[in-house]
């Protein structure tokens, strides 16, 4: 065991915060780094230390593997937490910072790169007994062939070009006497559209959902998992809203899907925090999409329901402790959900919005949390993850956490730039939604009813009811129209 | 007072709009809205009406000419159409051929000197892998390019000045 002592966090806005806070609980001291233009957020004033990287690109900044290990080093630091998305699945960087001596908070570079590998982390799973999405991508492409493995993987199968995308020489093809004629039909539009013919077959998933399993395992041979997440609700496949437990899991198929992440991780010889990832079909079968080497970002659900600090398990792991609970001690109680607040404007084809964050309202309700990467008068800009905020609160049940969620929305109030909140406040409205009924395509199918309704007169009523009092209204020129302290009706607080 | 807003660029006409010490009233069409409420020094504004509370913030002008309200459980641009303008000058409308979103420019498809018809694709634009397309708003000739393939661009930009034929 070494103990750490000081951790570079090569992250920014709400992920460094969070690692800040555990660092700080554990008596551990903290490094940010920060591009120029984030200078203003708070989780540079937040660490013990901050280095600037200066101007410039993503490449030249946050990703700049030898200017971080640099200031690691000039600054004391023993171990560098990578935080999610930026240098925290790249196995030359995780590999760079070992050999400098410094310590990787998160799995070997060899897993890293085993698992980032589409064909690898699925011939992996393979050989660990997980099942994949069958289908046959094979060099055979008569149409006996085709007919034949179609039988095997079972209908309905999906026809898709080998070469394609966008829909474009895709069928689904629900019965064995149909798929003569959409394989032609296949074919004939992948040949159009691509100058190649070929297509690959699999198993068409009925409304699927994406379940995934948190792993943890340390480097004395332990392999836990934390239960499931369910993170279905996603535009274009990225994920809006979490929660744990999921609604589709019974007793028995929790078990089995939470034990089969463990085997992956048992048999990579895993370390840390790690995802496993699964399409669930509608009649209880999954199959292995990929294993994330890294903390999500939904992972404050997890720690809701199982009482954990996830951050603090992986510090403990990379200091060579043990998993602080074995199998049997964790428990899943509750119910956790987690909304992702994306400066875009649902409005207007959820188009990103920019500008600058004037006041930020605060949650006010018992047992959520604000997982907020920004302060008043930060400005937002396209340079960075649309990603401004999370809210995940904690309840009884699905129901009341629902409940509570789109209540604790109301408080949270980005003003300045608009945000995706009432969008997300309608999603977990939805009677489709309360009743479980969570699809990867819930989006597109209730597009719809997800829309904004129009103003009621109250409601236009209130915004300039709002709008009056602020004292922004326009007055006569020349005068300082932008203090409310002008306004002849708000004469009484200027005393005040 | 009448007073005519632009709410999501819709206009809303105020009308016997007072501004009280306790608060504000006002009618839209025949109702009778009034509210009590007040401004605090952070710039939250406390609505109260039929014993419900709302809270929110107004924003100052954003480069839509507009203001962000935002209360619990409700937002939208806002803006006051100042008297003698029309209600489509107000509001989130735009001037032609600005760009909607900060981005990048992908690909520029004019050249000064065109003529360019109503509808004719001028750039593409990319943002957070978006696409999209700034159309000619009118006929007209293409004055001066403001912007470049592969070049970055602010919200609001003029990217591509048109002479209206």
């Amino acid at each position: 065991m070494t103990a750490i002592r000081k951790i570079l966090i090569a992250n920014r806005a709400e992920i460094a915060i969070r690692v800040i806070s555990t660092a700080r609980e554990m008596g551990i001291k903290t490094v940010a780094i920060f591009s120029e233009a984030d200078r203003e957020l708070p989780f540079v004033s937040l660490a013990d230390e901050s280095v600037c990287l200066g101007e410039g690109t993503l490449a030249e900044t946050y990703l700049n593997k030898e200017k971080l290990i640099a200031i690691a080093k000039q600054t004391g630091a023993d171990a560098i937490h990578p935080g999610y998305g930026f240098l925290s699945e790249n196995a030359a960087f995780c590999r760079m910072v070992e050999e400098s001596g410094l310590v990787f908070i998160g799995p070997t570079a060899d897993v890293i790169s085993l698992m980032g590998d589409k064909i690898t982390s699925r011939d992996t799973a393979l050989e660990a007994g997980v099942p994949l999405i069958p289908g046959y991508n094979g060099e055979k492409q008569d149409a006996a062939t085709l007919q034949a493995e179609a039988e095997k993987i079972g209908y309905p199968v999906l026809i898709k070009a080998s070469a394609g995308g966008g829909g474009k020489g895709m069928r689904i093809v629900e019965r064995s006497s149909d798929f003569a004629d959409a394989l032609e039909g296949a074919q004939g539009e992948a040949q159009n559209a691509f100058g190649d013919s070929r297509v690959f077959v699999e198993r068409y998933i009925t409304q699927p959902r994406h379940i995934e399993v948190q792993v943890f395992s340390d480097t004395h041979g332990n392999h836990v998992h934390l239960f499931e997440r369910e993170c279905s609700i996603q535009r274009r496949h990225q994920k809006i809203v979490e929660e744990s437990p999921s609604p589709a899991l019974d007793a028995a198929l929790r078990e089995r899907i939470c034990s089969t992440a463990v085997n992956i991780a048992r048999h990579i010889n895993y370390r840390g925090a790690g995802t496993v990832e699964f399409i669930l079909d509608v009649d209880g079968r999954f199959y292995f999409l990929e294993m994330n080497t890294r903390l999500q970002v939904e992972h404050p659900v997890t720690e809701l329901v199982t009482g954990q600090d996830l951050v603090k398990w992986q510090i403990i792991v990379a200091e060579g402790g043990k998993l602080p609970l074995a199998q049997d001690a964790l428990r899943q109680n509750g119910h956790a959900i987690e909304v992702r607040i994306y400066a875009e404007d649902p409005d207007n084809n959820f188009l990103p919005t920019t500008g600058t964050i004037e006041h930020i309202g605060q949650p006010v309700l018992h047992n959520v949390r604000f997982e907020n990467g920004y302060r008043d008068g930060n400005k937002v800009t396209v340079n960075y993850d649309p990603m401004l905020a999370k809210v995940a609160v904690w309840a009884d049940s699905r129901d009341a956490a629902a409940k509570k969620l789109i209540a604790a929305l109301d408080d949270v109030r980005f003003s300045g730039v608009k945000t995706n909140r009432a969008y997300l406040q309608r999603v977990l409205a939805h009677t489709s939604f309360l009743a479980g009924d969570t699809f990867t395509s819930f989006v597109v199918t209730h597009e719809a009813d997800l829309q904004a309704p129009a103003l009621s007169d109250d409601q236009k009523a209130e915004l300039i009811a709002a709008f009056i009092l602020s004292g922004r209204m326009a007055t006569a020129p020349k005068s300082n129209d932008n203090s409310p302290w002008q306004q002849a009706a708000l004469q009484r607080f200027r005393n005040a | 007072m009448k007073k005519t807003f632009i709410i999501n660029g819709e206009a809303v006409v105020a009308e016997d709009v007072a501004i009280l010490p306790e608060g504000v009233s006002f009618k839209i069409g025949e109702k009778t809205f009034s509210f009590a409420g007040f401004l605090q020094r952070n710039g939250e504004i406390s609505l109260k009406k039929d014993g419900k509370n709302n809270r929110g913030f107004v924003s100052g002008k954003n480069v839509k000419g507009s203001h962000h309200v935002i209360l619990q459980g409700l937002e939208a641009s806002v803006n006051q159409l100042l008297p003698g303008r029309k209600a489509s000058e107000g509001g989130d409308k735009r001037a032609p051929h600005t760009a909607p979103m900060p981005g990048m420019v992908q690909k520029v498809f004019v050249s000064k000197g065109d003529s360019v018809t109503t509808g004719q694709k001028l750039l593409v634009m990319e943002a957070m892998k978006l696409q999209l397309n700034i159309e000619a708003a009118f006929d007209g000739v293409v004055k001066e390019i403001r912007c470049n393939s592969g070049g970055l661009v602010a919200d609001g930009d003029l990217l591509v000045v048109v002479e209206p034929a």
